[in-house]
């Protein structure tokens, strides 16, 4: 929030010399989440094979001194295809999560303030998105027409819109009681003003953890979607997708689903870990050494 | 170090002699240190604590917020938690040291041998439960009787705590009780195994005055009849005078003084304790005067003491005092001090405010003689959760929170609202604001309609009233810096130049007495009187006329407490303002309103100046709030208690609001007509059945008072 502070504030300290002091939980994210975010940018030029590469020659090896981590019924590298899928399956969480906060964070911030009518409207729409499994609305967006990777990315917002409202929504009301609410309407504050410079700030914390949650939900919704066959469509590679296709031959060859699988385990702790340790360094209680 | 326990037995023949026949105590602190940790370092909340309570003692613990008290209980209940970690020391009870049990015996004394009663009865009952059978629930786990059996028992039980229909009461789900039922049957709970000491930690603070009265009452008369011992932890020294027999001063976590109550209340040792003796708001005091007051805030320590923990806060203090810690001196009679100078100090004062602190002298000209008031409330009525529909089964009456209020607020005076929590008080403040739209009646600012115009969304007259909150902290948003949150009211009135307006804030700082500096500090970074400052000095950066403070000092400590009264006063001399200071605490509006109106069950029961209504005629309620005020050894006799009953049924209907709980009624009158008001010449008004002539004959409460002369005007 950038209030017009004409308070000169203490001379800000840059991160690195902020290193001791910010949240450990906030350091092992960061760490175990940029290997991936480096695959995900320069995936296909790290890959040692291109990930489409067949070779029935090779088709179902273990994992080896050529094969790191095996190849699949194909004879495609698992390895240059985890790494080349990190991108869209890091891109469908992240985006599918920053689409329902984009529409669930307001939605949730009016049915809080304004209450009453507007606000059970809003709450009983969102009621009757979350009695559809999520899946079969990810069916229903995209069975209509053909499947693709952003119109999975929408689905999967949608079906998380309500959790964000709900969270949102039950702050703000908790928010809303607080005297320094009433002390921004005593001065006569616009309800734009007291929504997003009052109440907005204190909403980030739990909010960043919800995120971080919902990040990792919506990268395994898509895979769950992949999996079932709206998402990413063969040959084109994502963990979700490798997951499934590993399915017949779990038993001959486990290792194709073990690299993918790890991937997303590391992500998924990786996130928690982000989303826990934002909400810490978000937290002014807990910044500096005071 | 000389400590507590090491100066004990150190004792002169003389002492010796003297302390022979007292009988060994039941609870014996010696040399308790407890200390919270977490990962940025360790906190001391008790050093080298000592005290003993002796069978059918009841021991003060008193101590501002952060001193460390409740601590000491909870250590002693072996409940402490979150990071508390008792260090050395022993807590020997009937001899055994409870720290050397292995836990399931410590867990079989609690409760049994050891009970409690905690502060908020609301959160201490489970909601789930009938209150019968939380009662009967130590008795079936202590003693092993039988349900049926503890059932029998539990009735007596609340007879005993002065509960008049146990059979039902037992059958009751807590919601279904007042606070001062619910706390009665919390110390059936805590009696239910006839322990041999209590634990009280601040047993009434969240109770009203007239409940909190006679929940002391009981308890004095419990301990007595049972041979009780009691340690009883508060902050408040008039309940400590009433109820204890000797009592323990804590600072900082370390005992500065402890004695016969008697003796420590009225002519206190410690320059800690004489302060806080000093800056309890008296109704007697000159009210010209300002209260004075303990400088500073709460030391916390992170180790050993190496200096006197109080010498940063204390006005005697000398070069001495900051080099080496103090030693306990005992004298024998149990009575010790933690101050080398306390011999010297003895006939010494806690000084007065400085000449400054006089208040601005006030001429005869009253509000009313001026030009037309500031504020007028006419026919004020709020009801909460009414319902007017065509159906039926949708049409709700609704909860009365006012009844039909009228009074004026004049420009530069001070209208105390003084009553208890449901008398509506607060509901009036927020009226008065436009923060709440009246169902009935007028409220108007300046002759203009506040809540009109803010429906307009015209922001401009509501800017010129503005409200200081009970809470400091949920007042402040927490995520934006003192400078932040003061820079808001700036720029909404249109001063544009950043600079500008942080030379203001600095001033606004500095006028409520902070550092400009603060402005950059976060609100978790100030103490609770410091915060309160910052809220005032937010509620000023609008340049009110108006300020509504709504028990702006109910939850500060008795020391800060009187810092922000006088600074209040101050800033209403110096700019004019007009307040309406609304408090449950009769003696704390005795100090700062020129007005006061008692209100009771949504209506106002008296009004008039402040000197008229401490004197009688008293409308019955006002007698027994002005009773309950908890008053020193020293500072005179104590009037005798006007007691009321627990208020059975929510006040409302065609009568007086008071009628079911008044010590005075008359009879199907005061159930079945609204009371007539008398009206004296100067403005003083009583809404009760009783004529004027018979009120007046009652004596006053406060016999000290009832020359007018010794009044202000």
């Amino acid at each position: 929030m950038t209030d017009a502070t004409p308070v000169q504030s203490a001379p800000s300290r840059g991160l690195l010399a902020r290193l001791p002091s910010l949240p450990v939980s906030l350091i092992i994210g960061i760490v175990l989440l940029a290997p991936l975010v480096v695959a995900a940018v320069a995936g296909g030029s790290l890959a040692p094979y291109p990930y489409d590469e067949m070779n029935i020659m090779s088709r179902l090896q273990p994992p080896g001194a050529d094969f790191w981590f095996g190849t699949d019924e194909f004879g495609r590298d698992v390895f240059s295809r985890t790494l080349v899928g990190t991108g869209s399956s890091l891109v469908m969480g992240v985006a599918a999560t920053a689409l329902s906060l984009l529409a669930g964070v307001p939605l949730g911030l009016i049915a809080g303030y304004k209450g009453g009518r507007v606000g059970e409207a809003i709450m009983r729409a969102m009621d009757v998105l979350m009695s559809f499994p999520p899946i079969l609305l990810g069916i229903l967006v995209l069975a209509v027409t053909p499947p693709a990777q952003w119109k999975a990315i929408v689905a999967i917002g949608i079906v998380y819109v309500p959790q964000v409202v709900r969270l949102t929504r039950a702050i703000t009301l908790e928010l809303m009681q607080e005297e320094f609410i009433t002390a921004a309407r005593l001065r006569g504050e616009s309800a734009a003003y007291i929504l997003f410079h009052e109440i907005l700030p204190n909403i980030w914390p739990p909010l960043a953890v919800e995120a971080s949650l919902r990040v990792v939900f919506a990268i395994l919704l898509g895979a769950s979607l992949s999996f079932i066959g709206m998402g990413a469509q063969p040959p084109s590679s994502d963990w979700g997708l490798m997951i499934s296709e590993a399915r017949p031959f779990v038993e001959q060859a486990p290792w194709i689903a073990l690299c993918p699988g790890f991937a997303l385990a590391t992500a998924v702790i990786g996130i928690n870990l982000l989303g826990d340790g934002l909400r810490a360094l978000l937290d002014p209680r807990n910044t500096g050494a005071h | 170090m000389m400590t507590a326990p090491q100066a004990r037995p150190a004792v002169s023949p003389v002492v010796a002699s003297a302390s022979a026949p007292k009988p060994a105590p039941l609870l014996d602190v010696r040399g308790l240190t407890i200390s919270y940790g977490n990962a940025r370092g360790t906190l001391r909340a008790a050093s080298d604590v000592g005290f003993a309570i002796r069978p059918g003692e009841v021991m003060g613990l008193v101590g501002e917020s952060g001193s460390g008290k409740s601590t000491i209980a909870m250590a002693i209940l072996d409940l402490l938690g979150g990071g508390g970690r008792v260090d050395s020391g022993e807590i020997l009870f009937d001899g055994t040291d409870l720290r050397k049990l292995p836990a399931s015996e410590r867990r079989a004394l609690r409760g049994d041998r050891i009970a409690a009663v905690f502060q908020d009865p609301f959160t201490s009952l489970n909601p789930a439960l009938t209150v019968g059978r939380q009662i009967a629930e130590p008795l079936i786990q202590h003693k092993g009787l039988s349900p049926r059996q503890a059932a029998v028992r539990v009735e007596d039980l609340l007879a005993e705590v002065g509960i008049r229909d146990p059979r039902r009461v037992a059958a009751a789900y807590p919601h279904e009780l007042s606070g001062g039922m619910q706390q009665r049957a919390l110390i059936a709970t805590a009696l239910g195994c006839e322990p041999k000491l209590l634990i009280l930690d601040e047993p009434t603070t969240a109770l009203d005055v007239t409940v909190e009265a006679r929940i002391i009452e009981l308890l004095a008369k419990l301990c007595d009849s049972h041979k009780l011992s009691a340690l009883f932890v508060s902050h408040n020294l008039g309940i400590v005078n009433r109820i204890c027999q000797t009592v323990t001063v804590l600072y900082g976590g370390v005992v500065v003084e402890t004695g016969a109550t008697g003796r420590v209340l009225s002519r206190p040792a410690h320059p800690y304790a004489k302060g806080l003796v000093a800056a309890l708001p008296r109704i007697t005091a000159d009210r010209r005067h300002r209260l004075p007051s303990i400088p500073g805030t709460v030391a916390k320590l992170s180790g050993s003491p190496a200096a006197c923990v109080f010498a940063p806060r204390c006005p005697f203090a000398e070069e001495t005092c900051r080099s080496r810690p103090q030693a306990m001196l005992t004298d024998g009679d149990g009575d010790g001090v933690r101050c080398w100078k306390a011999d010297a100090l003895a006939g010494t004062p806690w000084p007065d405010e400085e000449a400054t602190g006089l208040r601005r002298p006030r001429t005869g000209e009253t509000a009313e003689t001026r030009s037309a008031p500031l504020v007028e409330v006419d026919h004020l009525r709020k009801i909460y959760g009414a319902s007017r529909s065509i159906l039926p089964w949708l049409r709700r009456a609704g909860t009365v929170a006012v009844e039909d209020v009228s009074f004026t607020i004049g420009r530069g005076e001070v209208v105390g609202v003084v009553g208890e929590s449901g008398s509506g008080k607060s509901t009036i403040g927020r009226a008065l604001l436009a923060l709440t739209e009246p169902s009935a009646g007028t409220v108007l600012f300046d002759g203009a309609d506040l809540t009109q115009q803010v429906k307009r969304g015209d922001q401009t007259l509501r800017r010129r009233a503005q409200l200081v909150f009970q809470n400091s902290a949920a007042s402040l948003n927490p995520r934006k810096t003192v400078g932040a949150a003061m820079d808001r009211p700036l720029v909404l009135a249109g001063r544009a130049d950043a600079e500008e307006r942080r030379k203001t804030i600095a001033g606004l700082l500095t006028r409520v007495g902070l550092p400009a500096a603060y402005a950059d500090r976060f609100p978790h970074e100030l103490s609770g009187g410091e915060r309160q400052r910052v809220n005032i000095a937010r509620a000023l950066a609008t340049d009110p006329d108006f300020v509504v403070c709504d028990e702006a000092v109910s939850a500060l400590d008795v020391s800060v407490q009187a810092n922000i009264l006088n600074l209040l006063a101050e800033l209403r001399d110096e700019m004019g303002l007009s307040y309406l200071f609304i408090t449950h605490d009769i003696a704390v509006v005795s100090h700062i309103a020129d007005r006061v109106l008692v209100v009771y069950g949504g209506t106002i029961c008296e009004e008039g100046p402040i000197g008229r209504v401490l004197r009688p005629p008293y409308h019955p309620y006002t007698e027994a709030l002005l009773s309950a005020v908890p008053r020193l050894a020293g500072d005179g006799p104590e009037a005798p208690r006007i007691l009321l009953e627990d208020a059975a049924t929510a006040p409302g209907g065609r009568g007086c609001a008071f009628a079911a709980r008044c010590p005075r009624k008359l009879g199907a009158v005061c159930d079945e007509q609204a009371p007539p008001v008398h009206e004296t010449a100067d403005g003083h008004r009583i809404a009760c059945h009783i004529p004027l002539a018979t009120l007046a004959e009652r004596a006053a409460v406060f016999p000290e008072l009832a020359d007018a002369d010794a009044l202000p005007r």
